[in-house]
């Protein structure tokens, strides 16, 4: 027995090197099978969670995201919807009470109604190809 | 060669050529399949890659010496990947540190040490917490899960020593000087490293961010870090500073042990656990054993305990030089610990060393390249 258990530990420590090689010489066929693992999602805090509409209007499609309540255990107070605008070559993007200055990579908002008391920006970004912004939401 | 000193070397160059052999064609497949670019300095650069990889892993082989060798392949790869890392951040993005463009838009380079703190949302939440790319990119999310996972199943806690290419920083700065100043660490200190991984799994999970990333990371330092836009991000530079300053360059100095890695380090403590599963060890021969205390002295990571190493030893093989009897060893599990010793060292060195010239051997060819266009 005990020489049986010591061939099945060479066997498997000789393995070691055929391991490594088929990890990395397979690492882009590895690394699709892991998308399938159920935990494979980047968090919305990060990634602003999944487009629940796109709207197309003076040629900008803007791309509004679920509302995010950050947490692990529980959800906070506070939170933020994305939003996503495509660049246009123009000065300055206006989405109701948003205006985006595309100049000077700047962005105000202003609440224009009573349901929207404290309208402000969480966080916001230019990239090459779209403009991120975040509005704070409170639950 | 001195017998006394030396059970592991061959001795002999033809046998030491025969098992180079093999793994000088696996440096030559893994660098010309790693490392981009074709112009004339890079294959000077890959050239000398092979070259050097190929010499220290030969060296390792024919005089039996571990530790020696392998720390010269792992510093060189560490402070080499941190030029090319630096390197590729100010190519694609102008600058090493990042903002919120790069957060919002989710191309942070993952790495290893993230791994601790993904464990509780993903466990809770199903999602990774972390601002990085799932496949595309540099040092993506999922190509860093595989590689972690393989080093679990091959390695154990070897990554530490064979694969972190962080690892060779305090690696090398616990090298600097001859004798310790601080002359005892207490063992027990390695424990911390528990400590740390249990408070960084927790705080994370209840901050919904990585924290010792955010926070503590003393590699923040050489890598890349927050842009300083208000007081907040200026104190998490000043923390990655200090942390790297006092537990990767003076501690390690002081002491001659790599207190970063042995004592802070959650991913350290994390596959500290897989060298349960982990085949291979570094085992103590009690028999031949004259409890000398040279091993413990020697090891770096605080790993051994009344002359056994604990589930933290990173199989450096330090101890496994410093035994002037030969009675600590490479060892694979459910093998006698006294018959074919020299096969278990080889079987782990083997795969151990292919690791590291792989996971490291593209960022030494781009490090190299870029200090041969800076030299000429």
């Amino acid at each position: 027995m005990k020489k049986i258990i010591s061939l099945l530990a060479h066997f498997w420590a000789s393995l070691g090197t055929l391991i490594i090689l088929v990890t990395f010489i397979g690492l882009g066929s590895w690394q699709q099978l892991t998308l399938k693992l159920p935990f494979m999602h980047i968090d919305p805090q990060y990634s602003g969670g999944d487009v629940i509409d796109t709207i197309t209007r003076n040629n900008l499609k803007i791309s509004i995201h679920e509302n995010v309540f950050p947490g692990v255990f529980r959800e906070s107070r506070t939170g933020f919807v994305q939003i996503d605008v495509n660049q246009c070559s123009c000065d300055t993007i206006k989405i109701d009470s948003i205006l985006i200055n595309n100049q000077i990579t700047s962005i105000t908002a202003t609440a224009d109604n009573a349901t929207a008391d404290n309208f402000e920006i969480a966080a916001f970004t230019k990239l090459a190809d779209r403009w991120i912004f975040r509005l704070k939401i409170e639950k | 060669m001195n017998k006394k000193t030396n059970y592991w070397g061959t001795g002999s160059i033809g046998k030491s050529i025969l098992l180079f052999i093999p793994m000088l064609l696996l440096i030559m497949l893994m660098m010309f399949g790693s490392a981009n670019g074709s112009d004339s300095i890079t294959q000077i650069a890959r050239l000398l890659t092979i070259i050097f990889f190929g010499a220290i892993f030969f060296l390792i082989i024919y005089t039996g010496k571990n530790d020696k060798w392998r720390a010269m392949a792992f510093v060189v790869s560490a402070l080499l990947f941190c030029i090319s890392f630096i390197n590729n951040l100010i190519a694609e993005r102008g600058s090493m540190t990042f903002s919120n463009a790069e957060e919002l838009s989710c191309t942070i380079p993952f790495c290893h040490i993230v791994t601790p703190m993904m464990i509780i949302p993903a466990a809770v939440k199903q999602t990774i917490l972390f601002p990085g790319s799932l496949v595309e990119g540099f040092a993506s999310i999922s190509a860093m899960l595989v590689i972690v996972l393989c080093s679990c199943i091959v390695l154990g806690r070897g990554f530490c020593s064979w694969g972190c290419f962080y690892g060779g920083w305090d690696d090398g700065t616990s090298r600097l000087k001859k004798t310790p100043v601080i002359k005892k660490v207490n063992n027990s200190y390695r424990w911390f490293s528990f400590a740390m991984l249990i408070i960084m799994a927790l705080w994370s999970a209840e901050a919904a961010e990585p924290t010792y990333c955010s926070w503590l990371c003393p590699f923040k330092a050489v890598t890349e870090n927050e842009r300083i836009v208000d007081t907040i991000t200026l104190i998490k530079n000043i923390i990655f500073t200090l942390t790297f300053a006092g537990l990767v360059i003076v501690l390690p100095i002081l002491t001659k042990k790599r207190i970063q890695c042995a004592t802070f380090c959650p991913m350290g403590a994390l596959l500290s656990l897989f060298n349960k599963i982990n085949i291979f060890e570094v085992k103590n021969n009690t028999t031949v054993c004259i409890n000398c205390g040279k091993c413990d002295k020697a090891c770096p990571m605080l790993a051994i305990e009344r002359h056994c190493p604990t589930i933290t030893c990173s199989k450096c093989g330090k101890c496994v030089d410093a035994c002037p009897t030969g009675a600590m060893k490479f060892h694979i599990k459910g093998t006698p610990i006294n018959k074919h010793t020299t096969i278990a060292r080889t079987l782990f060195i083997y795969p151990a060393y292919t690791f590291l010239v792989t996971l490291c051997g593209g960022s030494v060819v781009n490090g190299l390249a870029l200090i041969i266009n800076f030299i000429i």
